[in-house]
């Protein structure tokens, strides 16, 4: 072929991609990064749209900005606005900002418990819309306002937001981010849970902040908050869940006398059994421990020390299972899926029978526990090191 | 038909050779006449004052027995103390002279001595360094070879060091060069076939091969190659190299050219063919794939796990010197979404007072640090170190101090430098440094579309490319298995029973299997006396 025609076919090939106007290119200079989002509920349907941004130029990493200095004020900027949606807030906030929002960054979306009684379903319209807001991101429902929650100081992290962040996934926390829940909320038999967490101010200190506390879980019901899982309630769904990550409980061996465990990892295995009036769960489960903490003085390389202790954690975790169980058969919210487990054993009673009805078949179900735990180390000495010894003996 | 008209059409275009004075000189014979002989050299060679023409007589010891004589030799080219030796044996000389045949047998004590019988030889020994004798009344010359100019001494290649291996490297003279290369390679199979080319350099360059590895189409198409040749000087192997490669257009070296004997001895056995050309160490290597200019010989002495890693790190290397900034300028203008957030508010808080785009500022630092490094190879080595200094201090410290580049961004350009410098062949490393402009507008223009777009269009060009038949991609595309051993991988020697695939070879086998049988029943040589030796060690 001419060899004039197909450089001139090469050059329009390459000018149509020029042609296509839309262009992403944006410099660092022109964005603000939202790092949070609090969304509170006024009267009439009005929503409170409170955003966190980074303030990066303030952070002193930079040696050239001149301002020097006071690294420490204020490199989170927080702004608030209302509308009836979402966006009409953040579209408000952008009117009077010079940088151009962008939600990329955004890993945590607070909503206030009076909202999320309400119903968050409008949330997830809002993020799931444009491909820059993460679905990786937690939702997490603020015990009291929402901004509360972003105006909070804590000490640890540099962002509020931050500190939300890390708290919705450290361990021993069930992980829900936006994703998980929206999927969590899908099916009927199935209910979504969603972090649950507090300001607290610290304790004792000459100069007390503003701390965030994870409390537990919300509980919905469809996208309606209907209930919490506090404490024991929290551990004893993890174990429902099976979504089991190490953590710390202290065990009443007798009066006054305590020991701490950690439960390093369990098995769960749940079977539905279909009986006339209602359904029954059988759970068995294995439980692996570490004692870290023995305020009875005993000796655990005795065998029967080792029972006590195995006994009482057996029971602790048939408690914890039970109030949980209470919690979700007195709000009904199907916070373990368990609807969606019986959906899978029997597919054809679930269309037939109970999916209807789903709420109150769950109400009337019934639990059989089987516990087995192995406190399987007990650190680094059997006993007390200061427990006194009679001469003779410790030889 | 028409093909043979197309080539009397050839023919009958004069070679631009033709006029090169040894093609005038080839009819013009030795007169008997010294004199004229004598006019006719001191025409030639006017105003050349380093030509001597120098008349004597031979036989000054036999009485009344003397012949007129000349002797011709450029100053400076010649041994002097054996001209000196040569002429005192031919005044001195004693024996009764009846022919010209007898002085080369009992009077010159050298063992090269030619006799020739035109001006196109005479001159051309002569102007490589040989002495010159013409004779009275005697149609032939006698040319006594006692080349003695001045070289350098074999030292250590400074483009190619290496911690394992030998310290020599080429010189600028092809005999020497050639003798070093036999010296590793003690066989009458190694041919070095003798070319000259140029009007007026009359270079001479030696095409090296082993004849029963090499495949011989190879050896006529580089023949016929490079007798096309047809130039006014040849000074450098990059003028050969340039005439004779597959593509031109394409900034990938088709040939490999090293200093190192061992590199080179190397490449003949595995079925390459070398070019050396008289002048320059460089000696030319081909056919050459990618991933061979990708290798250091010292790859093949290191232990093969160590030199495997080496190559995988040269791999990524190459990869972050021809991506780096064009990824942090995809990722800082187009996909801040992807760096994770903490790296980005630092960055954001390192760029908020630049007033560039991320593009001019990779520019800036990209063009800035190519500045230096071609400063610093043309300078002096003393004024070299200085360069780097005010580099380092002006370029890396003060440009950020002064908020016209961020310091993210001297890291980049740092990475991306060092990266081009794991790459162990120069003239790759600098196609790689260039590609990496284009590929930095790509990104600046496109994100990482732009990125991995020019990426595919470089694969496709490295894929059209062909080092004298051989695909410049082999083994990987097309795809040779058997290859990937001394490729992607270093494979210890007793595996590399067989010479690559990818160059065609009348003699594939490479080495007997005894060892590696040894090596894959027992994972080593064991030791069949071990008693014995355990006895002795007590």
């Amino acid at each position: 072929m001419n060899k004039s025609i197909q450089l001139l076919i090469y050059s329009l090939l390459i000018e149509c991609l020029l042609l296509t106007g839309c262009w992403d290119r944006i410099e660092l200079n022109d964005i603000a990064v939202a790092l949070a989002t609090a969304v509170d509920v006024e009267e009439d349907h009005v929503y409170r749209t409170t955003v966190q941004y980074a303030l990066p130029g303030k952070m002193g990493a930079s040696q050239t900005t001149g301002s020097g200095g006071g690294a420490e004020d204020n490199i989170a900027y927080i702004d608030s606005d209302i509308g009836k949606t979402l966006r009409e807030a953040v579209t408000k906030m952008q009117a009077r900002m010079s940088q151009r929002i962008t939600f990329s960054h955004r890993r945590v979306l607070i909503v206030s418990e009076e909202l999320a009684r309400n119903g968050i379903r409008d949330m997830f319209d809002t993020t799931a819309r444009t491909a820059s807001n993460r679905l990786s991101a937690y939702i997490i429902v603020a015990k009291g306002k929402a901004f509360d929650l972003l105006k909070a100081e804590p000490q640890f992290e540099r962002f509020s937001g931050e500190n939300i962040l890390y708290l919705a996934e450290a361990r021993g926390v069930i992980k829900v981010n936006m994703r998980q829940a929206a999927q969590a909320m899908s099916p009927i038999g199935s209910d979504t849970i969603l972090s649950y967490m507090t300001v607290k101010k610290s304790q004792l200190s000459n100069d007390p902040s503003k701390e965030i506390e994870f409390v537990g879980y919300a509980q919905f019901q469809d996208d309606k908050m209907v209930g919490t899982f506090e404490g024991e309630e929290a551990h004893g769904l993890m174990w429902l869940k099976d979504e089991i990550s190490p953590y710390t409980t202290i065990l009443k061996i007798e009066e006054n006398k305590y020991a701490s465990v950690n439960v390093k990892n369990g098995n769960v295995k749940i079977k539905p059994k279909l009986n006339d009036d209602h359904i029954e769960y059988a759970l068995d489960i294995e439980i692996n421990a570490n004692l870290i903490e023995d305020f009875t003085r005993s000796d655990i390389t005795n065998n029967s020390t080792q029972e006590v202790l195995s006994k009482s954690l057996e029971d602790h975790i048939d408690g914890a299972i039970h109030s949980a169980i209470k919690v979700i058969q007195e709000n009904k919210g199907d916070s373990a899926q368990l609807g969606l487990l019986l959906q899978r054993h029997y597919p054809k009673q679930w269309r037939e029978k109970y999916e209807d009805n789903w709420y109150e078949e769950l109400a009337k179900a019934k639990f059989s526990i089987q516990i087995k735990a192995n406190i399987t180390d007990a650190g680094l000495v059997s006993e007390n090191i200061t427990n006194r010894v009679k001469a003779e003996e410790s030889k | 038909m028409i093909l043979s008209n197309k080539k009397n059409k050839k023919k009958q275009e004069k070679s631009y050779l033709d006029y090169s004075f040894l093609e005038e000189l080839k009819g013009v014979f030795i007169s008997p006449e010294l004199e004229t002989n004598k006019k006719m050299l001191e025409e030639y060679f006017k105003d050349c004052s380093d030509v001597v023409i120098k008349s004597f007589q031979i036989g000054n010891g036999v009485d009344n027995d003397e012949i007129d004589a000349l002797a011709v030799s450029v100053d400076g080219m010649i041994d002097n103390d054996l001209m000196t030796e040569a002429m005192k044996s031919m005044m001195e000389s004693k024996v009764e002279i009846s022919d010209i045949s007898q002085i080369k047998e009992s009077i010159l004590p050298f063992a090269e001595v030619n006799e020739k019988n035109n001006f196109s030889d005479f001159m051309l020994s002569i102007l490589n360094g040989d002495l010159g004798i013409l004779i009275d009344k005697n149609t032939e010359s006698l040319l006594v070879s006692m080349r003695g100019f001045k070289t350098r001494t074999i030292s250590e290649p400074e483009t190619e060091s290496s911690i394992r291996g030998p310290r020599e490297g080429f010189i600028e003279n092809l005999r020497v060069n050639t003798s070093m290369i036999r010296r590793k390679l003690k066989t009458p199979h190694l041919k070095t076939k003798a070319y000259k080319i140029g009007k007026y350099s009359c270079t001479d360059i030696s095409l090296v091969y082993i004849d029963n590895i090499i495949d011989p189409n190879l050896i006529k198409e580089v023949d016929r190659r490079l007798s096309m040749i047809d130039m006014d000087g040849v000074l450098e192997s990059g003028y050969i190299e340039e005439q004779i490669q597959d593509n031109i257009y394409s900034p990938f070296p088709q040939f490999r050219y090293s200093e190192r004997p061992d590199t080179v001895s190397a490449a003949l056995l595995q079925g390459k063919f070398a070019i050396i050309v008289d002048g320059t160490p460089n000696v030319l290597i081909a056919p050459t794939i990618f991933l061979n200019l990708i290798q250091a010989s010292e790859d093949y002495y290191e232990r093969f796990i160590v030199a495997t890693a080496i190559r995988w790190l040269r791999f990524l290397f190459l990869f972050l010197a021809l991506t780096t900034p064009a990824f942090y300028i995809a990722f800082t203008t187009y996909h801040q979404d992807i760096i994770p957030t903490t790296l980005l508010l630092s960055i954001i808080a390192a760029h908020e007072a630049i007033p560039f785009p991320a593009i001019v500022e990779a520019l800036i630092m990209e063009v800035t640090f190519e500045a230096l490094r071609e400063a610093s190879v043309r300078l002096p080595k003393t004024i070299g170190q200085a360069v780097s200094i005010l580099g380092a201090l002006v370029v890396g410290q003060a440009a950020v101090e002064a908020g016209i580049v961020s310091a993210p961004m001297v890291i980049v350009v740092s990475v991306t430098g060092i990266a081009s410098f794991t790459i162990p062949t120069f003239n790759t490393g600098i196609a790689i440094r260039l590609l990496r402009f284009p590929i930095m507008f790509a990104a600046s223009l496109f994100g990482i579309f732009g990125i991995f777009m020019s990426l595919l269009l470089l694969l496709g060009h490295l894929g059209n490319l062909k080092s004298f038949g051989v695909p410049y991609l082999t083994p990987l595309a097309p795809l040779r298995i058997k290859d990937l051993k001394d490729t992607v991988v270093a494979a210890p020697w007793p595996f590399m029973t067989e010479r690559p695939q990818y160059i065609p070879v009348q003699d594939k086998k490479r080495m007997g299997t005894q060892v590696k049988k040894n090596v894959e029943k027992d994972g080593g040589i064991k030791n069949k006396n071990a008693e014995e030796v355990g006895d002795q060690g007590e």
